[in-house]
């Protein structure tokens, strides 16, 4: 028999969600890597994943859970291609510098 | 066989129903280039022609037993099918047969089968054999539906139909511009006339509720009565006018006063009176089978077929008739002189048809409908003989037509000289022959109305004498010399079509005896006409079929004391005593006048030329103007086309510079490039910017829900 969380867990579980979530984008924001910039998608999409879960639990409703599996899914398949298209830039101007990519403005 | 009297009434649906079949047999024929269908094409449309005719025969002898008289009206009603009928308003495709359909019949299917014989030979080798058939059949169609519809809107559909046919027929060799020009402008003219004959039409339905004849005749006879009952006989309108006032219905009496106008110009558009008489002249492009069918015979005669059947709403406004009148004595009197001084064979003949119209008009005008409908019969004949006979002149020299370049065929052509003799005397009006009796008959209506009227068509008929003989003089009398023409049929000679006459280079030559044989019956009606139809009763006929013309205006004796019927009586002896003695006057005056005007013309175009010449050194002038037809087609174009033309250019200009260049190119196709100007600049091409904007967005979003939850909730 499985308990429902109670609220105190529950708020540990959303802070650690939210905190994943404004470093990844903090991350995204700030660095010019790309291969970093993929990685901290990567974060958010965890905090996303956690809050999803803990709600779940919380509720006692494993929609949620089902989700995540989902996300986890498409996630992996994402990097795949994500990393597949970083190396691909790579070799057109031999630099992971997002900046690099920048004529592509209006 | 006997067919009783009801059958020939029942079997009147197949008069329009046999060359609707013809034309429908001619068209699919169209698609078959073997000889086989191409005679099938002709014998198919004679028989389905002649076979109408006969049925218009059966019609005619079993009419006096089957008619019924209903409102005073004489007539049968002809099964169709249901047509149209929608609320109040009603118009089947049934037939109304009285005797001035029967005599309007008789001359379409009659004529028609005469001249479409000629055409079997004189279109032979056309490529085009099987669509001339076509349109004849299409033509006939429309004129039977146009003469027998019993109400206003089939023979609307019967006047578009024939205006159809005689379109397609002008353009008929559709390579020759001037042949497609005329065409166009023959539908054109058509159409302005058209236009008012439409809101005539519908001017009627407003008035009257209904446009059957049966219904409107008799209403418009009881308006009539209404009138002279009431002292008013002047203008029925007006008094009608008078008695109800404008916001109870009276707006219906001005539109009563204006429906003669209206109809009036469709007529003067489909009979070619002027101002709209312009078209005529050209259609002469057409094949000349077909100037002589729809260009003289019938189609143009349509304008007072429809006035003579409708004279009832006519008389309800006087002055629409005067007008009638004061058009067709002007046009009779215009035409004749540019025909006078015309060069083409066709065009003098296209012009006497336009003048001769004009008498037609201007014996409606005068109430003489019984005359201008004998007119309309006589000059059927005689004109369809002079056509088919200049067009038997072309065929042998060529398609030359130029009166300077043809001289003393008569050797060459004997058979068709004599045939047109026949015609010509019979238009000139020579004492006996057809065309005089009518003439006549016109002429003592119009005097007994308006002598000045009646002095101009007596002008006109001197006229009508010279010019008819200074034609047939020129071509047939004199030395023989002549210049060939360059064309066959409409086509230039080198162009290759198939058949071989083996004529084209050789001398002029006359027509097969087949071709001449339908001639001779139109000649025999063309001098003989006179007694064949007055002997038919065709007066009486044509009143019978208008009597109300007479009991309106003769003088009204009803419930008269004896002594003042007496006295009518004897003032009644004495009206014919007089008629009689102006029919003396104005006939024979007229006749032999004419006559002298014949011998005037056999001086200068038979027996010295050179005085001709000399007579036209002085009147040149008068001879430019008069060969170029008073410049009215040079006035058109000033006053209309070009001036439509400046529109023309005026809107294209405007297009090009206000709604091109300013709404589509400034307005239209500038605002989607500055929008996205102004939108592209948001796209800087940093990925980092996109996730702060996309950050800072989630921000405002999670702090407006925040702050509905915390202050609302």
């Amino acid at each position: 028999m499985i308990d429902p969380l109670n609220d105190m867990v529950l708020t540990h579980y959303l802070l650690t969600g939210a905190v994943l979530f404004g470093l990844g984008m903090i991350g995204f924001v700030a660095r010019r890597n790309l291969i970093v910039m993929f990685l901290c998608t990567e974060m958010m999409f965890q905090g996303i994943v956690i809050t999803l879960v803990a709600f779940s639990r919380y509720h006692m409703n494993f929609d949620g859970q089902v989700f995540v599996i989902f996300v986890l899914t498409i996630a992996a398949a994402e990097a795949a291609m994500a990393l597949g298209l970083v190396v691909y830039l790579y070799r057109r101007k031999h630099s992971l510098d997002a900046d690099v990519w920048s004529q592509m403005n209006g | 066989m006997m067919l009783t009297l009801a059958d020939s009434v029942d079997l009147a649906k197949w008069i329009p129903a046999a060359p609707f079949l013809s034309m429908v047999f001619c068209a699919g024929a169209c698609c078959f280039k073997n000889e086989f269908a191409r005679k099938a094409s002709a014998w198919v449309t004679i028989g389905m022609i002649a076979f109408a005719f006969l049925l218009t025969c059966m019609l005619a002898s079993g009419f006096g037993d089957a008619a019924t008289d209903v409102n005073g009206l004489k007539w049968v009603h002809g099964a169709g099918f249901e047509w149209i009928n929608i609320g109040d308003f009603s118009a089947n495709f049934t037939f109304y047969i009285d005797t001035l359909t029967i005599i309007m019949l008789s001359v379409v299917t009659g004529i028609g089968t005469l001249i479409a014989w000629y055409a079997m030979g004189y279109m032979d080798g056309d490529p085009g054999y099987s669509r001339f058939f076509a349109y004849i059949s299409l033509f006939i169609f429309a004129m039977t539906c146009l003469v027998m519809g019993d109400n206003l809107l089939l023979l609307y559909l019967g006047w578009e139909g024939v205006g159809l046919a005689s379109y397609l027929l002008i353009g008929f060799y559709y390579r020759k511009p001037s042949a497609i020009a005329a065409a166009k402008k023959a539908f054109i003219v058509n159409r302005v006339g058209d236009f008012g004959f439409a809101l005539g039409l519908m001017g009627v339905f407003v008035v009257f509720g209904t446009i059957q004849y049966a219904d409107i005749i008799p209403a418009a006879q009881a308006m009539l009565d209404h009138a002279h009952a009431s002292g008013l006989p002047e203008n029925a309108a007006a008094a009608l006018h008078k008695a109800e006032p404008f916001w109870n219905g009276g707006h219906k009496t001005l539109l009563l006063a204006a429906i003669p106008f209206l109809l009036m110009m469709g007529a003067f558009g489909k009979s070619a009176q002027l101002p709209l008489h312009v078209w005529l002249p050209d259609a002469m492009e057409g094949p000349t089978p077909v100037s002589a069918l729809i260009h003289a015979a019938t189609m143009v005669t349509a304008g007072v077929y429809m006035i003579a059947r409708l004279i009832t709403v006519f008389q309800l406004n006087p002055e629409a008739l005067q007008v009638i009148a004061a058009v067709g004595g002007i046009t009779a009197f215009f035409a004749a002189t540019i025909a006078m001084c015309q060069y083409d064979l066709k065009r003098v003949w296209a012009y006497s048809t336009i003048s001769q119209l004009g008498y037609m008009f201007l014996g409606v005008g005068v109430l003489a409908t019984g005359g201008a409908i004998f007119h309309l019969v006589t000059h059927a004949f005689f004109k369809a003989l002079l056509f088919l006979t200049a067009g038997s002149v072309m065929h042998a020299m060529s398609g030359q037509l130029d009166l300077r370049k043809i001289s003393g065929l008569q050797r060459k052509m004997p058979v068709t000289c004599w045939l047109m003799f026949a015609g010509c005397l019979a238009l000139a009006g020579v004492p006996g022959t057809s065309g005089w009796f009518s003439k006549d008959m016109i002429l003592v209506a119009a005097w007994e109305q308006n002598q000045m009227l009646a002095w101009v068509g007596i002008i006109t008929a001197l006229m009508t004498a010279f010019y008819t003989f200074r034609l047939w003089f020129r071509v047939f009398m004199g030395p023989e010399r002549y210049e060939m023409g360059h064309e066959h049929h409409g086509y230039p000679m080198d162009e290759h079509h198939g058949d071989d006459h083996g004529h084209h280079a050789h001398e002029p030559h006359e027509m097969p005896m087949m071709m001449n044989l339908p001639l001779f019956v139109l000649a025999i009606g063309a001098v003989l006409g006179g007694f064949i139809f007055s002997g038919m009763g065709i007066i009486d006929m044509v009143d019978a079929s208008t009597a109300h013309v007479a009991a309106a205006h003769g003088p009204a004796v009803q419930h008269a004391s004896a002594a003042v019927a007496a006295a009518a009586e004897k003032a009644a002896h004495e009206a014919k005593e007089h008629e009689e003695y102006l029919h003396n006057m104005i006939g024979f005056g007229t006749g032999l006048a004419g006559v002298g005007m014949i011998l005037l013309a056999a001086f200068f175009h038979w027996f010295n030329r050179g005085a001709a010449d000399i007579v036209l050194k002085f009147a040149r002038p008068v001879q430019t103007l008069l060969y170029n037809k008073y410049y009215i087609d040079e006035l058109y174009d000033a006053i209309i086309r070009k001036p439509l033309k400046g529109l023309a250019w005026f809107s294209d200009t405007l297009d090009a510079m206000l709604v091109d260049q300013t709404v589509v190119d400034g307005v239209a196709g500038g605002t989607p490039p500055l929008i996205g100007r102004i939108l592209r600049t948001l796209q800087r091409g940093s990925l980092q910017g996109y996730a702060l904007t996309m950050g800072l967005g989630l921000v405002v979003l999670v702090f407006l829900v925040a702050w509905k939850v915390l202050v609302s909730g």
